[in-house]
């Protein structure tokens, strides 16, 4: 297993003019994308279906469908150029250095398994754990992600959770070979707004306490100004925007993103934190 | 406990007119598969001619149960309510039909792919209503579809085209010019633009505010806090089948009264962040679930 | 939707084979040039002026016998796919509507004749229907209506729980109104394609039936009669049982092309094939587009 960690650990993931094109129909899908994710860095990704982020996500997972590929440019992962990786590589560098959750808990997790032995199976095979330790640090993972009783969720089937659950899961299951960067794709989308910002709270937690490197891909310009400290706005495949969050948020300079704005302003919350303060707590 | 806002709240006043849709103590029972939670529970709730009345809840809050079963898709077990001055929670099939074929009420779907039959033209989707209440000749059912493209900004030329074959927007316009056929005086909305680009949202928004009119009475459905603050002037708020606050939109999303309403506000992202921190959450949360409101 | 199936050429081979198979099955023993079943000439003879298509082992014009025989073998077939239509579309499309009872039963009847070995089973419904083509056809016309059952099922769920139903519903429709302008166009591309591979099917049991020299007692003629019957000749004389084989081949065929007609120019991908053809027809498109990558539904590519 290849150790990346003591190479260039400052920039987790470094994008340069990546391209990404279809070869049926021919066709170009990423129009030159750049972007850098320091280590410990949250990088949010915003833009709606068909603007290319999904593809960008994949190219940086190395898991582009069939008839997709990467036309130009690079990617590197903690320094480490990965258009050249093979079969073995791409199995090294996933779970352990980078990770991902995308929209529907319920589709990547086995329907017939039981929750905790899908986590366990992670864990014995990524990092080659014992059973008992397996089972250990499963239990653990699982109230980390504050699920009230890990225990129980352990003996559970996908099917008997709710879907903010199943993301937790999820995540657990992502997190638990100890990745350095983790891909959060449309992950709060399909969760009712309070258990939205819930899983956003945690992906924040485990930021903070594992130096975690987050990418949060969102359609929902706030979800992504929650939590990170740099937007990129796409669109039809290309970057509109790319900056820090406040400098975005308060002199953007594309009209789609002006759009995104104005459109929280005129008909968000934020219509009403501006004339009138919010009083909540 | 429970603190619904009073009406004396401010800027809520309700018209005079009796309302188009009175909502009174309704209850709808479990559904028959385990653990499939479709309760309504004592909901009293109303629309006003020249309202725009949002229904915000979470899934699994009964706020589709209450649109289904003023729509008399599900049976109600408890309550009454009345549509347009008609008691129809005792109505028959026969009369349900009647009273449908009137066109007295209105649904717009969420996802407009779902709702136009995909082997049928976009200007027959629109026309069917009045198809199916009949005596009006093939010339006038024209023109009036013409008519209501044009009041959604939708081309005529896409009247003859099939679903697939348009945009996502321009299908939703084409389900609320269908919806709006038949002169309704109420028109139910359920997530009518959570399937939409931003773009398309806005537009569709605003057009949903500009159908604001003495004659007619809207009751948008959603879970977007966002939307529902953007167009609504009354707003009621269902946890677990039962309406736990409702006011003025802009008085109930500023000073929220009830623990869910202020965690509901406090879980929406903002632009400048949320109005609560994950700790406060998490209390606001524990609080709630010791309630067992 | 025939209409449509006519645009493509699959379809358009296939109304010809077809119309020459009907045309044969009502007016074949009326233009037979000989009587089917008189010796008329020598044995296994080749083409010649006064018998076309030679003659078989007994003497018997062949070309008279494939005449007289075509009735029998197309209309055998024929009512294979009336019989496996009935039996099988009507319980499919109540099974939606009468509730649980009946739709767990029929479900159950179903699934056990799927089970069963088609060709044994027919064989032994003759033994115990006795020897005559309408009972051998009765009794593979019920095996067969399994695919009617669920295809008109299928189609009948998918409609009726449907949202376009739901708001033709909220409406004011009635059934009648939803089985008229919802029900029907969906329902009709694949039941057209159960009845045309049913037909292909059906056509080639009778062939086969007759073959094994069941169902029809010689020296009626029928297609696979005259196969059988001419076989064992086949290195003294080709042409005799050459000539039903071809005839049969070209029957199953355009059934086949037709159900593939009905299959490419419905739904969806079916429009999106005739607009491609008409602008390629008027010099827009240089090739018709075989693969698209999905991009509906909110599954996104991008």
């Amino acid at each position: 297993m290849v150790d990346l960690t003591t190479v260039q650990d400052e920039i987790a993931v470094e994008v340069h003019d990546l391209r990404i094109r279809s070869t049926v129909p021919d066709a170009e899908l990423v129009h030159g994308v750049n972007f850098t994710l320091r280590r410990g860095g949250t990088l949010g990704i915003v833009g709606e279906s068909g603007s290319g982020k999904t593809l960008t996500c994949a190219a940086v997972l190395g898991i582009l469908p069939k008839q997709v590929e990467r036309s130009h440019g690079t990617i590197e992962i903690f320094g480490r150029h990965t258009a050249g990786f093979g079969r073995q590589e791409w199995v090294d560098l996933r779970g352990n250095v980078i990770s991902a959750v995308f929209q529907d808990p319920g589709s990547y997790l086995n329907p017939s398994i039981r929750l905790g032995k899908q986590i366990n199976e992670v864990l014995r095979v990524k990092k080659g754990l014992s059973r008992k330790q397996a089972k250990e640090e499963t239990l653990r993972l699982l109230s980390a992600m504050h699920l009230r009783h890990p225990e129980l969720v352990y003996d559970q089937y996908a099917h008997e959770l709710s879907g903010g659950m199943l993301q937790r899961v999820v995540i657990a299951a992502a997190i638990a070979p100890g990745p350095k960067i983790l891909i959060a794709d449309e992950a709060t989308t399909a969760l009712d707004v309070t258990v939205q910002a819930e899983v956003l709270d945690l992906l924040t937690e485990l930021k903070d306490r594992e130096g975690l490197s987050l990418v949060v891909v969102s359609h929902d310009l706030a979800v992504v100004a929650q939590i990170c400290d740099e937007v990129l706005v796409m669109r039809s495949g290309e970057i509109v925007e790319y900056g820090p969050t406040d400098e975005v948020l308060h002199s953007p300079s594309n009209e789609y993103t002006k759009l995104l704005i104005s459109e929280h302003e005129r008909y968000g919350l934020d219509r009403i934190i501006e004339s009138e303060r919010l009083q909540v707590a | 406990m429970a603190l619904t806002a009073s009406s004396s709240r401010r800027g809520c006043k309700l018209p005079e007119t009796t309302a188009l849709l009175n909502v009174e103590q309704v209850h709808v029972g479990y559904g028959r598969r385990r653990g499939r939670k479709q309760v309504v529970d004592s909901v009293d709730l109303q629309v006003h001619a020249g309202e725009i009345v949002g229904l915000i809840g979470e899934s699994g809050s009964g706020k589709t149960t209450i649109a289904r079963a003023v729509l008399g898709l599900t049976h109600v077990a408890r309550g009454q309510i009345r549509v347009a001055g008609e008691e129809v929670t005792s109505f028959s099939a026969s009369q349900w039909r009647d009273f449908r074929r009137r066109g007295v009420v209105q649904y717009v779907f969420q996802d407009p792919l779902r709702s136009l039959d995909p082997d049928v033209v976009i200007g027959d989707s629109i026309s069917e209503p009045l198809r199916i209440r009949g005596g009006l000749s093939k010339q006038e059912i024209k023109a009036a579809v013409c008519a209501q493209a044009a009041e959604v900004r939708l081309d005529e030329r896409l009247l003859d085209r099939f679903p697939a074959e348009i945009s996502g927007g321009q299908r939703q316009r084409a389900a609320i010019a269908r919806a709006l056929i038949s002169q309704p005086k109420l028109i139910i909305l359920d997530e009518p633009v959570s399937a939409l680009d931003a773009a398309t949202r806005v537009q569709v928004l605003e057009m949903l505010l500009s159908l604001r009119s003495d004659s007619v009475g809207l009751l948008y459905i959603s879970h977007d806090i966002g939307s529902v603050i953007g167009i609504t002037d009354r707003t009621y708020v269902l946890y677990r089948g039962r309406v736990v606050e409702h006011g003025a939109t802009r008085a109930l999303a500023s000073t929220p009264q009830h623990l869910y309403t202020r965690l509901l506000i406090g879980s929406t992202p903002t632009l400048s962040g949320n109005a609560l921190d994950g700790a406060q959450r998490r209390e606001l949360r524990a609080e709630l679930e010791t309630l067992g409101v | 939707m025939l209409r449509n199936a006519l645009r493509v050429p699959s379809g358009r081979i296939a109304a010809v084979l077809l119309g020459i198979v009907f045309f044969l099955a009502i007016f074949g023993p009326l233009l037979a040039p000989d009587a089917p079943n008189t010796t008329v000439a020598a044995q296994l003879q080749g083409t010649s002026g006064a018998h076309l298509l030679g003659t078989d082992y007994v003497g018997r014009d062949v070309l008279s016998r494939m005449l007289a025989g075509s009735t029998l073998s197309v209309l055998g077939a024929l009512m294979v796919v009336v019989i496996a239509f009935v039996v099988g579309a009507i319980p499919g499309l109540l099974s939606v509507y009468l509730g649980r009872g009946f739709e767990w039963v029929s479900l159950r009847v179903v699934d056990t004749m799927i089970a069963l070995p088609f060709l044994v089973f027919a064989v032994a419904m003759t033994a115990l229907l006795g020897n005559g083509v309408v009972q051998s056809m009765f009794a593979v016309g019920i095996l067969l209506s399994p695919v009617f059952f669920r295809v008109a099922r299928s189609s009948a769920l998918s409609v009726a729980r449907s949202q376009y139903v739901e708001a033709a519903t909220l409406s004011g429709a009635s059934t009648a109104w939803v089985m008229r302008k919802h029900f029907l166009a969906k329902v009709l591309p694949p039941i057209s394609i159960a009845l045309s591979t049913t037909m292909a099917t059906g056509l080639v049991v009778i062939a086969s039936l007759t073959f094994l020299g069941i169902g029809v007692q010689p020296p009626t003629a029928t297609w696979g009669g005259i196969l059988a019957a001419d076989l064992q000749y086949i290195a003294i004389q080709p042409l005799a049982p050459l000539v039903p084989v071809v005839v049969i081949l070209a029957a199953v065929l355009g059934c086949n092309l037709f159900a593939d007609a009905v299959r490419d120019v419905s739904g969806e991908a079916g429009r999106q094939l005739l607009n491609a053809r008409a602008a390629r027809k008027a010099g827009k498109l240089t090739r018709v587009p075989r693969a698209r990558i999905g991009l509906r539904k909110g599954g996104e590519l991008g």
